[in-house]
């Protein structure tokens, strides 16, 4: 279409009239739109808008209207009258914004879209306070669920595109950075067996180098991916200059973050009242041992010791971020280069991340038929991570289980820690009755070092050929290349290995390098001026080589050295290390056709052969096919005036999921040494037979635009069937098979739902626009067949995926409350019936005081699942004159969250409670849900549904307030644009969960284990204010 | 027209290199580097030999025979503090899904898988070791594994022999096939549990195999008691029979075990310095390497200088106040108001099997027992023992009845082979109760919560297994 008005508006350029001239500008921002296409209505008079915005055209004598196209805004008619100026101000248009998509291998046009892709712009994503871009698609996109692991900086993040697709398998989406795959890893950290301190890779990416995103959804559109399509693609492209342009620009923001809710705990006064109410109400009230907590009062200030532990570990966060970009081009050369440093100190003491980072992309044309270039970033990012969930030394479970009625430090200013290198003790008797040892809360953050420093070299160079016309051939070769170096320092005064060893330095060097080298051609032809005929071929290779080596040093001279440093230390574990490697090599290509822009039909074929899958499935075809229907386009709909476009579209395929180990299907021995003697152990038990995860996704939607593109809507119905689930089947224990597990590809579930996308422009009047953007999306998912149909149990026994059931359906004992007339928690057997326990006699009875047998695992029954039935966002954006506000929500529901946060705090051992502990069951008649307190009670607070709690929520993710100086102002000061903005993200969030976050995923890319809330850290809420200035 | 002959040179080029690199370009045939086949682990006498290497290896499971088999019959017994560390397991509280309870019995089963995967591997490569006498010792030493395991198994998960006059009641499943892919899920692989009396059986034959095939013990080199030899296997029979009450055999293996050069060391602890002397007869070894960074090992659970979760206070009151018995004063320490073992001090302690005081002590035992009488030698086989620590030395008419005899022989075993993996089993196996201790109470003998239960995720996998009584 463009290259038709180039013709167009070329040829006549000249044309004898009268002369008009003006400018053009941005109506957001009042920057100068260069490149701006001016034509004069039924004519074929019309020029470009220069750099600084500015057009002179010779309109023909029966020319009255000028039209002002511009890509990705809002097209506009002016009638020219009888001056000589026409000055217009084009707004951004939603729904032109996505005009071009990014395919796999190529862009299509978007009318042309037979697949089902949602397309995230630059605006969406840019200077926001996030570490990666993937937390800011949070709501943004239908069918796409994000959720934030915890408000760790540079945390994973579980993002779900049309619901779980694997079982054992990651279930993340394949990334594709400008036509390159990126590597597929969710956290480069591997000390603590990978679940200590995590780094997402993508947060070596600068967000704000994005120039849009898009979500490859069906199978229609993600085909071209094969083997690793099946939970969906998301496709990144970086920021490129534009011809006719030559443009600098500085960005600043800075803001603050802080714990948006925290854990309401006891205070030292409750604290004693309450572990001394345990003890005495299982010892007597009168016996000596019924006092196990009490005050002390270290620095001798006359008034009991006093903590919150909170206010010691969390923090008010601050954030800022420079970035200094350049773009601009010529005809044959643009070029788009960024410089970019940002630091962000997290909510919690020590937890820190800095990153620097730089790109250069180039394109030049040389000739008419040549056209090459490069993309090309580095970065450098140190992140000073911390323990949180899952260690007894992480923040949320020592800052949580601390007791207040200590001090933090001793009086000579060190921390407060008893001979153990533990948390000190104080009055309270911890030794006898704890059920974990306490580290000092703040001692360990700020003495321990759990740094990682990665490194990313990401870049691709291209040629691309057009040898005949209609015909591109397309060289692609592309590079992902990670250093990450781990650094973990274990202080001797604090108990762990740096106690053990006197000081301890553990270090890993991880190094991953995947090249990627794709060749394909495009071939484009329209037939008698009807058929348009597109052809994409092409073959891939791909190949990854990885390996890490790791050195450890102990007992050092002196605390005072923190690094492996030759002479400073006296011990010396061996060193150790692994290395792998993997391969694809495919093929591919694509078919389309459309007759009259009315009729489409495409199909796509990939043949994957992936080194990892086992010796008899070693190659995999994904074939995929769609139709399309512009029914708008149709004589008969031209009555329907109020309709723009509509496109009826349906799509079927196959994809894969071929992320696996890279030797899963072998049976192995690695290295087995018994003390100094070097043997060789069994590892692994393979299958040869082990192939790719099938998903089978069908797609019918539509797309629908009506009253000149005010309102556009999207649709989709889906229904994706994933058989032959790689699942690393639990084996029997008695088996003792290494890993209890076997990967096998025995399994089958579905996906379906719908998704729904309305854009609208509600109002538009006197300079004010309000537009909003609506995105739902319901969703089903069940497992319907397992090996043997026996369930995959989660190691925690809580959750499992079973037949009948959607995956990670949480499998618990019911609470059947506390019996008012002796505080005795009561629960269901399988059966329903009632049974009581008396933590006195470690026994259970019936509600008439008979002795029963116990509640067991096996009276757990399904309890409800931890997925999302629904979710969305509904973004919203009003304008008026240089003030632009920007309102959005994220909303989530229809799913259980199992909050053993709360569970572990409210506990009959000697440990901090929540405050909630404070309605315990005291005397006959009490009603109340917490059971009588018994101090060590093994049972009462056992897991059960009474931890299960309701995910719904409604969050205020982002409000935002923009002003952009007028450019009659900024000119003066030299400046072509100046915008100001501040930002509130996670203001609120409207839900029922007791405990800080509903979105919270502690065990992160544990598909059968989704929604467990064990000890996250909670979610930051942060304030930004931020600059752009335009030179 | 040039310019189209030029474009043509150029693709020409470009589609060439393609060409060139479809055919260049291998990148599937991958290797593992990390790994290797079973095929090439059989291929080699030498290979063989690090296969067996493996066995032991895999029993050094951290939660098992790594070590925390034997805390796990200490806490349980009566000589240790209450330990919170082990899930439920030292506070006799574990549900069916302890997550401890299920370490453990997967750590046992894993080991065996080992040795079974080893015995299936040797069955078809029993050419390529070079003698024939060498391959009956590689098989006695996965046997020996094996046996090994299935006996702590059995002890924690099942009641002890004496629960039933035959051993008839429920034991443990008995692993003798190593399962792969293609057979791991079928209903073969779903083992029941045999009797205490059937599993037993199966360790007998087990080792009495060794017996016949394992090298007899030469000196002290690493390999004669860090691997299994015949020794190894005479003693643990004697262990087996004195469980079983069989005495005279009990008697018998002991005699054989004592007729094989083992003595004690002058001096108790130097067992637990120097782990290769002759009064060890089998011990798993350890090395900082082996482990640097568990929570697993026995001396970072027992020792004064590391996590501290085991100290054993109550083994104080085993003996007389001011006592100057070397296994106090020689492997006790007090740190932070407690008392700890110096038996395990650090990561690279060697966890013992069995030393030469149990022959003694069991030979004692079985005396008295079998004969029900005040038996002359089971008084000297005790004042052996003790003698050595600088203990009471007795005299036969220090005591009244057989009873008495039995109950100092037996109390000299607690102060002796304290914190070695007896505590539990040795009370059980006499059907003594468990004592209260701090905050645990009494468990009855044959009570429910003296054995563990069988873990939850294969009582639901598995229909043939069943669960023990109670949980």
């Amino acid at each position: 279409m463009s290259l038709a008005l180039l013709l167009m508006l070329c040829s006549e350029a000249w044309a004898q009239g009268r002369p008009i001239s003006g400018k053009v500008t941005d109506a957001g921002t009042g920057q100068p739109l260069p490149g701006v296409g001016v034509a004069v209505k039924g004519t074929t008079s019309g020029t470009f808008t220069g750099h600084d915005g500015s057009y002179t055209l010779s309109v023909p004598t029966d020319g009255t209207t000028l039209i002002f196209r511009y890509l990705g805004y809002t097209t506009i008619e002016r009638s020219i009258g009888s001056g000589n100026t026409v000055d217009v101000a084009l707004s951004a248009d939603q729904q032109q914004l996505a005009e071009v998509v990014v395919v796999g291998y190529g862009v299509q046009d978007v009318k042309d879209v037979t697949g089902s892709i949602t397309s995230i712009s630059a605006a969406k994503i840019e200077n926001q306070p996030v570490q990666s871009f993937d937390q800011a698609l949070s709501g943004r996109a239908a069918g796409v669920q994000i959720t934030n692991t915890s408000g760790i900086v540079a945390d994973g993040v579980t993002v779900r595109i049309r619901g779980v697709g694997s079982i054992s398998n990651s279930a993340q989406p394949l990334y594709v950075i400008d036509g390159i795959p990126m590597a597929q890893v969710s956290n480069l950290n591997s000390f603590n067996g990978g679940n200590g301190t995590r780094y997402n890779p993508l947060a070596d990416l600068n967000p704000n180098d994005i120039e849009s995103i898009e979500v490859l959804k069906d199978a229609a559109a993600a085909a071209l991916y094969g083997s690793r399509a099946a939970n969906g693609v998301v496709m990144v492209t970086t920021k490129r200059g534009k011809a006719g342009t030559a443009k600098v620009s500085y960005d600043f923001y800075s803001g603050f973050s802080e714990v948006a809710n925290r854990p309401n705990l006891l205070d030292g006064d409750d604290f004693i009242t309450i572990q001394n109410e345990k003890a005495a109400n299982r010892f007597g009230p009168e016996d000596p041992r019924s006092v196990i907590a009490g005050n002390v009062d270290l620095d001798e200030d006359g008034r009991p010791d006093r903590t919150d532990w909170l206010d010691q570990v969390f923090q008010r966060g601050n954030i800022q971020n420079h970035q200094l970009s350049m773009s601009g081009g010529s005809e044959k050369t643009s070029y788009y280069g960024s410089v970019s440093y940002t630091d962000q100190h997290g909510v919690v003491v020590s937890n820190r991340l800095r990153r620097g980072s730089a790109r250069l992309n180039l394109d030049i044309t040389p000739k008419e038929w040549l056209r090459a270039g490069i993309s090309t970033s580095y970065s450098k990012t140190l992140n000073n991570g911390v323990l949180s969930n899952s260690y007894l030394a992480g923040v949320t479970v020592a800052g949580y289980n601390a007791a207040p009625n200590l001090p933090v430090y001793n009086r000579d200013g060190s921390y407060y820690l008893n001979d153990g290198g533990y948390l000190g003790d104080g009055a309270n008797k911890n030794a006898q009755y704890f059920l974990n040892r306490f580290y000092h809360p703040l001692g360990t953050l700020k003495l321990q070092q759990n740094d990682n420093t990665s490194q990313r070299i990401f870049g691709n160079a291209y040629v691309e050929i057009q040898p005949i016309k209609d015909l591109k051939i397309t060289s692609k070769y592309g590079i992902d290349y990670i250093d990450n170096f781990e650094n973990q320092y274990s202080d001797p005064s604090i108990y762990g290995l740096g106690w053990s060893y006197n000081g301890l330095v553990q270090t890993n060097n991880l190094r991953r390098n995947q090249w990627n080298w794709s060749n394909y051609a495009t071939y484009n032809v329209l037939i008698g001026n009807q058929h348009n005929v597109s052809a994409t071929a092409g073959i891939e290779y791909q190949e990854v080589e990885q390996f890490d080596i790791g050195a450890y040093a102990g007992d050092f001279a002196d605390p005072f050295f923190r690094d492996i440093i030759t002479g400073s230390f006296a011990y010396q574990p061996g060193s150790d290390g692994g290395k792998t490697h993997n391969g694809f090599d495919s093929y591919f290509g694509r078919l389309s056709y459309d007759y009259g822009n009315k009729y489409y039909a495409e199909l796509a074929l990939r043949a994957d052969a992936f080194s990892g899958f086992g010796i008899n499935n070693k190659r995999g075809y994904f074939p995929a096919g769609s139709i399309g229907w512009r029914i708008s386009q149709e004589s008969f709909m031209k009555q329907f005036t109020f309709l723009d476009d509509l496109k009826l579209r349906a799509s079927y395929g196959i994809v894969g999921n071929s992320n696996i180990a890279d030797f899963a299907s072998r049976t192995l021995y690695g290295g087995g040494l018994y003390v100094e003697q070097n043997g060789f152990s069994p590892v692994q038990v393979g299958n040869k037979n082990l192939k790719w995860e099938t998903s089978n996704k069908l797609d019918i939607g539509f797309d629908l635009s009506v009253l000149n593109n005010r309102i556009g809507l999207t649709f989709d119905y889906f229904y994706t069937d994933i058989s032959d689930l790689v699942l690393n089947a639990p084996v029997l224990r008695t088996t003792g098979i290494p890993n209890a597990s076997v990967s096998t590809n025995i399994g089958s579930m579905y996906n379906k739902g719908i998704e729904l996308a309305l854009n609208t422009v509600n109002l538009e009047k006197n300079g004010f626009t309000w537009s909003s953007s609506v995105n739902f999306t319901a969703i089903k998912n069940e497992v319907t067949s397992l090996f043997n149909d026996v369930p995959v149990v989660h190691s925690s026994g809580h959750s499992e995926a079973a037949v009948g059931h959607g995956i990670g359906e949480f499998k618990l004992v019911r609470w059947a409350g506390v019996n008012p007339d002796n505080g005795f928690a009561m629960f269901l057997t399988k059966d329903d019936v009632v049974k009581q326990y008396n933590p006195a006699t470690d026994k259970y009875y019936l509600l008439d005081g008979t002795e029963t047998s116990p509640i067991t695992g096996s009276d757990a029954v399904y309890a409800g699942n931890p997925y999302p039935k629904w979710f969305g966002g509904f973004d919203n954006t009003f304008t008026y004159k240089q003030f632009d506000l920007g309102v959005f929500f994220q909303y989530s529901g229809g799913n259980k969250i199992l909050n053993q946060t709360r569970a572990g705090l409210m506990t009959g051992y000697l440990n901090n409670n929540l405050v909630e502990i404070k309605d315990r069951w005291q005397k006959p008649g009490d009603v109340t849900d917490v059971p009588r307190l018994y101090l060590q009670d093994p049972q009462s607070n056992r897991i059960s549904t009474r931890w299960l709690e309701d995910g719904d929520f409604l969050r205020l993710r982002q409000l935002s307030l923009g002003y952009n100086v007028p450019s009659a102002t900024t000119q003066k000061v030299g400046l072509s644009s100046i915008r100001l903005y501040a930002q509130a993200q996670n203001l609120f969030v409207l839900t029922k969960y007791k405990g800080a976050d509903p979105e919270v995923n502690t065990n992160r890319d544990v598909s059968i284990a989704y929604g467990f809330d064990n000890r996250s850290v909670p979610q930051a809420r942060s304030f930004t204010v931020g600059v752009n200035v335009g030179f | 027209m040039r310019k189209i002959i030029r474009r043509n040179i150029a693709s020409s080029f470009l589609l060439g290199t393609l060409l060139f690199m479809s055919v260049a370009c291998d990148v599937l045939e991958k290797e593992p580097i990390e790994n290797l086949s079973p095929e090439s682990v059989f291929s080699s006498p030498q290979r063989i030999e690090k296969a067996v290497i493996g066995i032991y290896d895999d029993n050094q499971n951290v939660n098992f025979l790594g070590g925390r088999v034997l805390v796990y019959a200490d806490i349980r017994g009566a000589d240790t503090d209450p330990a919170t560390y082990f899930g439920g397991i030292g506070l006799f509280s574990p549900l069916s899904n302890d997550a401890t309870v299920t370490a453990a019995w997967t750590g046992g089963y894993r080991a065996i898988y080992t040795a079974n995967l080893f015995l299936q591997g040797l069955e078809e490569n029993r050419s390529k070791v070079p003698t024939a006498a060498l391959a009956m010792q590689y098989e006695a030493e996965a046997r020996f594994i094996r046996a090994l395991n299935h006996w702590y198994l059995v002890n924690l998960f099942a009641q002890p022999f004496s629960f039933t006059a035959d051993g008839s009641h429920l034991g443990i499943p008995i692993s003798l096939k190593a399962f792969d892919a293609t057979n791991a899920f079928s209903p073969e692989a779903q083992l029941a549990r045999s009797t205490v009396a059937q599993v037993y059986a199966q360790i007998e034959e087990d080792l009495k195999f060794g017996v016949q095939h394992l090298p007899s013990r030469k000196g002290v080199a690493f390999g004669e008691v860090a691997r299994a030899t015949k020794g190894a296997a005479e003693a643990l029979l004697m262990r087996l029979y004195l469980y079983k009450r069989d005495y005279a055999k009990a008697i018998a293996q002991a005699d054989k075990v004592a007729g094989m050069g083992y003595r004690l060391n002058v001096a108790p602890a130097t067992a637990f310095t120097d782990y290769t002397t002759w009064e060890s007869i089998f011990s798993v070894a350890h090395n900082v390497n082996d482990n640097p960074n568990t929570n697993s090992s026995l001396g970072q659970h027992y020792g004064a200088d590391h996590r501290k979760d085991v100290s054993v206070n109550p083994y104080l009151s085993l003996f007389s106040e001011n006592s100057t018995d070397l296994r106090i004063t020689t492997l006790t320490k007090l740190a932070v108001g407690k008392v700890y073992t110096t038996k395990y001090v650090g990561n690279f302690s060697w966890v013992p099997v069995i030393r030469y005081p149990e022959v003694l002590l069991s030979k004692a035992e079985a005396l008295v027992k079998g004969s029900n009488s005040v038996e002359p030698e089971a008084v000297t086989l005790l004042n052996t023992v003790s003698a050595r620590a600088n203990g009471t030395t007795y005299q036969i008419s220090d005591f009244a009845s057989s009873q008495d005899l039995l109950e100092t022989i037996l109390l000299e075993r607690r102060r002796e082979l304290a914190f070695e993996g007896h505590g539990m089993f040795d009370l059980l196996r006499n059907k003594k109760d468990i004592p209260a201790n701090g905050n645990n109470k009494l468990q009855p003998y044959g009570s429910d919560k003296t054995i563990l239960p069988i873990p939850q995720i294969d009582i639901q996998a598995n229909p043939k297994l069943q669960q023990n009584p109670g949980y």
